[in-house]
């Protein structure tokens, strides 16, 4: 990726424990405007932990993290809410409102930040809908959803306000090879057609060979390596290991 | 058998257990403390979410009327059976109106309505936002730039503040006419006899202590379900548990603080 483009994300010497537990030592990480980076790591290494810090849910013991040029680890909550609306979280499960429909889900962000009449709110919410493959199911109740569906409902939401950059939290966890297929070629279109920064977490390398421009791979705090999945197959130890178990071989 | 060693581990552990403990209510009443900083902001400051309060009202407050009413009554009725039974021993049978009258408005209305809608609907709000947090739905919110103490927990507490003390003035209602029924059918009073003994000692002043009362039980309610709300951990099991430590924790809570209010109260 172009070291020209203007970098979009720079997190420096992030520490976070839980009580005696330390989860991250010292990560650093810098991406730039358009870049892809997808995040390998096993089960528990801290990856969600790693992706929370960088839209401020989540503070630092220690270290900086930056994005768009606004340091998140100092901002205060209510100055946040502006970066946040150029920054989209996609949860692992969705995290849609249980209390709301699947078209008022989708139009939450809307009616938060915008002045937008409800007629054009409406056509917007269809309109995201019909992008991420649901269309017509405004009136559904996330309980009567599938997990792709879930997933998919909030990439829609996380879309509405057009953001800058989005973090994937585990895209294709707990669904059948082919919806994770399905999403992944979701989240490469919309990578494709809105240029956003995406950083994703995920311990699939599928997504990983399809999405990433580069991947990092947390280990014991620290991302232990970072380049390419070509590169990471060729590696020998932990990360090696990793990816070839994925079925990706130098 | 034990040595000296193992008794002195075993001190230790105790020691470690009381510390950790303590600890933990320390960082308990901290974290409602800063909560109640924080939604009192929220409660005073626009924008509110009045169709969301009114639902919330609607929920808590509308849903509570049959619990707050029975209970009032039989309250009303048992206390008149109790105090005529007491009063007839110094042959003052005839003043058991003053006594239901303010019994019931000063102590138990505001009291234990304020202990069952409080289990009732504490436990409702825990649950709620309980099962928000642990399915990521709260920092959903926060990610979208929502605040989630002024949509979740803002309309949630100005339903209990407005809604406990129109439930306490229906239980007080209710009470009364509970011992009403029992003055006129086990004590053969008339009710005009009855009614005009409860309105002779009752002061405006009485009602607003019971009311003043039930304002400030609803606030702590309201604190103590949405903390054990937003700080529930870990799936279906850390709800259950935040919710059966805010049941608990409503009814001591409205207990110690009734003996406080009390002697504000009287003392005022």
């Amino acid at each position: 990726m172009s070291a020209t483009r203007p970098a979009v994300l720079l997190v420096h010497d992030l520490r976070k424990s839980f009580g005696a537990h330390l989860v991250l030592d010292g990560v650093s990480l810098e991406m730039r405007h358009g870049e892809t980076v997808v995040v390998l790591g096993g089960s528990g290494e801290g990856k969600s932990v790693f992706l929370k810090h960088v839209n401020g849910l989540l503070r630092p013991d220690d270290g900086e993290v930056t994005v768009l040029g606004r340091s998140v680890s100092r901002l205060p909550e209510e100055e946040l809410v502006e970066l946040r609306r150029r920054v989209s979280y996609i949860f692992q499960q969705g995290a849609l409102f249980d209390s709301l429909t699947v078209g008022e889900n989708v139009a939450f962000p809307l009616r938060e930040h915008t002045q937008v009449a409800e007629a054009e709110i409406a056509e917007r919410v269809g309109a995201l809908l019909e992008r991420v493959g649901l269309g017509g199911t405004e009136s559904l109740a996330p309980s009567e959803l599938s997990g792709g569906m879930r997933k998919r409902v909030a990439l829609a939401r996380g879309l509405a306000l057009e953001p800058e950059v989005i973090l994937y939290d585990e895209p294709t966890a707990g669904l059948d090879p082919l919806t994770g297929l399905a999403i992944t070629a979701l989240i490469e279109e919309v990578t494709r057609t809105t240029g956003a920064t995406s950083l994703v977490v995920t311990h699939d390398i599928a997504v990983a060979t399809r999405l990433a421009d580069r991947v990092a791979f947390l280990s014991k705090g620290r991302f232990g390596f970072t380049g390419t999945v070509a590169e990471a197959a060729k590696q020998e130890g932990p990360v090696g290991q990793f990816v070839r178990a994925g079925g990706v071989h130098a | 058998m034990r040595t000296g060693r193992d008794c002195y581990h075993h001190v230790v552990n105790v020691f470690e257990r009381l510390y950790d403990l303590t600890w933990r209510r320390v960082r308990h009443l901290g974290g409602v403390a800063l909560l109640g900083r924080a939604v009192t902001a929220r409660l005073v400051t626009p924008p509110w979410n009045v169709r969301e309060i009114v639902r919330q009202l609607e929920a808590m407050g509308v849903r509570s009327t049959n619990l707050a009413s029975v209970i009032a009554l039989f309250t009303g009725m048992v206390l008149a059976l109790q105090t005529a039974y007491t009063l007839a021993a110094f042959g003052a049978k005839l003043y058991i109106g003053e006594v239901v009258g303010l019994s019931l408005i000063r102590e138990l209305g505001p009291v234990l309505t304020a202990l069952m809608v409080g289990g009732r609907v504490g436990s409702g709000i825990t649950a709620e936002l309980g099962s928000m947090t642990v399915s990521e739905q709260v920092e959903a919110m926060r990610s979208l730039g929502a605040d989630p103490l002024r949509k979740l927990v803002a309309p949630r507490m100005w339903a209990l503040l407005v809604g406990l003390p129109l439930l306490v003035v229906l239980a007080d209602t209710t009470g009364i006419i509970g011992g009403a029924l029992i003055s006129t059918w086990e004590l053969g009073l008339t009710p005009g006899f009855y009614f005009s003994h409860v309105l002779r000692l009752l002061k405006f002043g009485d009602f607003l202590s019971g009311i003043g009362k039930s304002i400030f039980f609803a606030f702590a309610i309201g604190l103590i379900a949405s903390y054990n709300g937003l700080s529930a951990r870990g799936g279906a099991d850390g709800v259950g548990k935040a919710t059966t430590d805010t049941v608990v924790a409503v009814a001591i809570t409205v207990l110690v603080l009734d003996f406080f209010l009390t002697k504000l109260f009287l003392a005022l």
